[in-house]
């Protein structure tokens, strides 16, 4: 690039700058002061060529954030200042100066005040990320409890019923680790599928963790769940974007899934602390990284579900509709989710259930896009030699399962010890299950101890019971 | 509409002093102020294009200078360029704060904190 371009580019430039002054000093200076921008680089590349550019745009830089404040604030307030006559020095250099008399002037105060607030946010910007930081990495929860006043019938974030504290296992540098890892993840893979126990305090408390974290909407802007009715997924777009949703609306979301009649579904597990965290945290994101949530599971009506053949249709297909729900909503439009489903659902090679699951559909349609990952946490036959095989004494941790020796333990003595029978066929490693695992130490799991609302609910319960009597098979 | 008096309009800040300074002897555009002011101050004060036309729009405004249709630089001439020169308020402007300047500077010397004033020049730098 010649000398005469690149002082065209850069009087061109600093042309768009001066579009950011009030308008009226723009009109009476800015011809001049371009034509004096256009002096000193020409005079600077004269005598120091190109390399002596950078400290004059540097120092042309400040002053037009200095001035432009200065201009913003005098174009309020300088009228009657200057009708006094009493302010030939309001330019101020730097911007607080003035205090000569002893007492700063007006317009130096307002300029103070106008660059202490810029200062803050800019500071509680940074302050609210790093809090952020030390939420995401502290499993414990916050009790959020009904806001005084707050109208009946309609959930607001802070409205909401109370989310049970988790006193489980608190390792906030670890769990730190941990989320970190996993979001890691999506710099490799489109969806992360995150395999829970249905009903885990650890789960729970790790899942809230991982969507308070400030680097999730950077990475996966979807959050993709088992224990939403994709029916209402209209329903749930529009409370988590923050709009008022009648409540009786909302808990059709999780009260009318297909497992509702399987897992006496109540108001107080995973869903309603999970989506007042996240309608809260969309309160604070940009636009553009907002997060949203995608039901899962089948599109059922159980108004119009009288036979356990009609019920039947819906049940089979809950691994097919989450990942044609993935596939339309996330990977189709070249975006990334987090999915949290049940961990029989994110194992691969799981011969228990005919049907391929989640993972295997994800896989079938797209290999190598997916990283599932589960959590694992008790004692298991196998579980001292998965310990000696852990340098990092930090619980819980993220163990990769790709080309490492815990990788090679086999899966049946670690998964499915709670159900009498293998859920993968003899000797099949950790490593052909799933990516990642959670190990969360050899401490029990503990039950979340869920009030559930919902039985409190008569017609509710009643209904519940109808569905009960719809059952084809014991559950899975 | 009340007279201005020098008094009520010290201090001033350093970059309106030596802009008025700059325009004490003879008539300057923008780029002319700037760097006789760099000159004046051995590059301590260099004034960028905001602070600049902010300071002169409010000097102008003020009193203490104002435009010159005349045309002094015949070499180095364009239309674009404006040329300022000093009032006679503003005259008496940055001799009131140059007296103000020197009072506190004798008060520094009798407390010993600044030294005599050396005779030297500073050497002034061609645009």
């Amino acid at each position: 690039m010649n000398r005469i371009r690149l002082l065209e580019c850069l009087c061109r430039a600093y042309r768009v700058l001066l579009a950011a002054y009030p308008r009226t000093f723009r009109r009476q200076y800015g011809t001049e002061m371009t034509q004096l921008f256009r002096d000193c680089c020409r005079g600077i590349l004269q005598k120091s060529g190109p390399l002596g550019l950078p400290p004059f745009l540097l120092h042309t830089g400040v002053d037009w954030l200095g001035s432009l404040v200065r201009e913003c604030v005098a174009s309020v307030c300088a009228p009657a200042e200057l009708a006094r006559a009493h302010n030939p020095a309001l330019d101020g250099t730097p911007g607080f100066y003035g205090s000569d008399r002893y007492s700063p002037r007006s317009p130096a105060l307002i300029i103070g005040v106008a660059l202490s607030l810029i200062v803050f946010f800019v500071l509680s910007e940074g302050f609210n990320q790093r809090i952020a930081q030390l939420e995401s990495r502290t499993p414990d929860l916050e009790i959020v409890r009904s806001r005084p006043g707050a109208s009946r019938g309609r959930l607001r974030s802070s409205s909401l019923v109370v989310i049970p504290t988790v006193s489980g296992q608190r390792s906030p540098v670890a769990n730190g680790k941990v989320i970190a890892g996993l979001l890691s993840q999506f710099d490799r893979f489109d969806i992360v599928a995150l395999g829970e126990w249905h009903g885990k305090e650890e789960d729970q408390a790790f899942q809230l963790a991982l969507i308070r974290s400030p680097e999730l909407p950077k990475k996966a802007r979807n959050i993709v769940v088992e224990w939403g009715n994709s029916l209402y997924q209209d329903v749930l777009d529009r409370y988590i974007v923050g709009e008022d949703v009648p409540e009786t609306e909302l808990r059709k979301v999780w009260r009318d899934t297909t497992q509702s009649p399987v897992m006496d579904t109540g108001d107080l597990n995973t869903c309603p602390p999970l989506l007042t965290e996240i309608r809260s945290l969309n309160k604070r994101l940009p636009e553009a990284l907002k997060l949203r949530v995608i039901a899962g599971d089948p599109p059922i009506d159980w108004t119009k579900v009288t036979t356990a053949q009609s019920f039947v249709q819906f049940l089979n297909r809950r691994d097919e509709v989450p990942a044609d729900v993935i596939t339309r909503e996330v990977l189709q439009k070249h975006q990334k989710a987090l999915v949290i489903y049940g961990a029989g659902h994110i194992w691969r090679g799981n011969t228990f259930v005919k049907t391929p699951n989640l993972v295997s559909l994800l896989d079938k349609s797209f290999p190598g896009r997916t990283y599932a990952v589960f959590r694992i946490g008790g004692v298991y036959p196998e579980t001292q030699r998965l310990e000696s095989l852990i340098s990092d004494p930090d619980r819980p941790i993220l163990l990769s399962l790709k080309g490492t020796a815990v990788g090679t333990l086999d899966a049946n003595e670690f998964i499915g010890r709670d159900v009498p029978v293998h859920l993968f066929p003899e000797h099949l490693q950790l490593r052909q299950v799933a990516d990642g695992v959670i190990y969360s130490g050899p401490s029990p799991d503990k039950e979340i101890s869920a009030s559930m609302t919902a039985k409190a609910d008569p017609s509710f319960a009643e209904e519940l019971a109808r569905r009960k009597g719809l059952m084809p098979h014991p559950r899975r | 509409m009340l007279k201005t008096r020098p008094a009520d309009l010290i201090p001033l800040t350093p970059a309106v002093f030596h802009i008025l300074l700059s325009l004490v002897n003879e008539e300057r555009h923008g780029y002319g102020i700037m760097l006789d002011v760099a000159s004046q101050t051995n590059d301590a004060l260099q004034l960028g294009p905001g602070t600049l036309y902010g300071c002169l729009k409010r000097m102008l405004a003020a009193g203490l200078v104002e435009e010159s249709n005349e045309r002094p630089d015949l070499m180095n001439d364009d239309e674009r360029r404006r040329y300022y020169r000093i009032t006679t308020l503003g005259s008496r402007v940055v001799r009131a704060e140059a007296e103000r300047l020197e009072s506190a500077l004798a008060a520094a010397r009798a407390k010993r904190i600044a030294h005599p004033a050396k005779r030297v020049m500073p050497e002034r730098r061609l645009p």
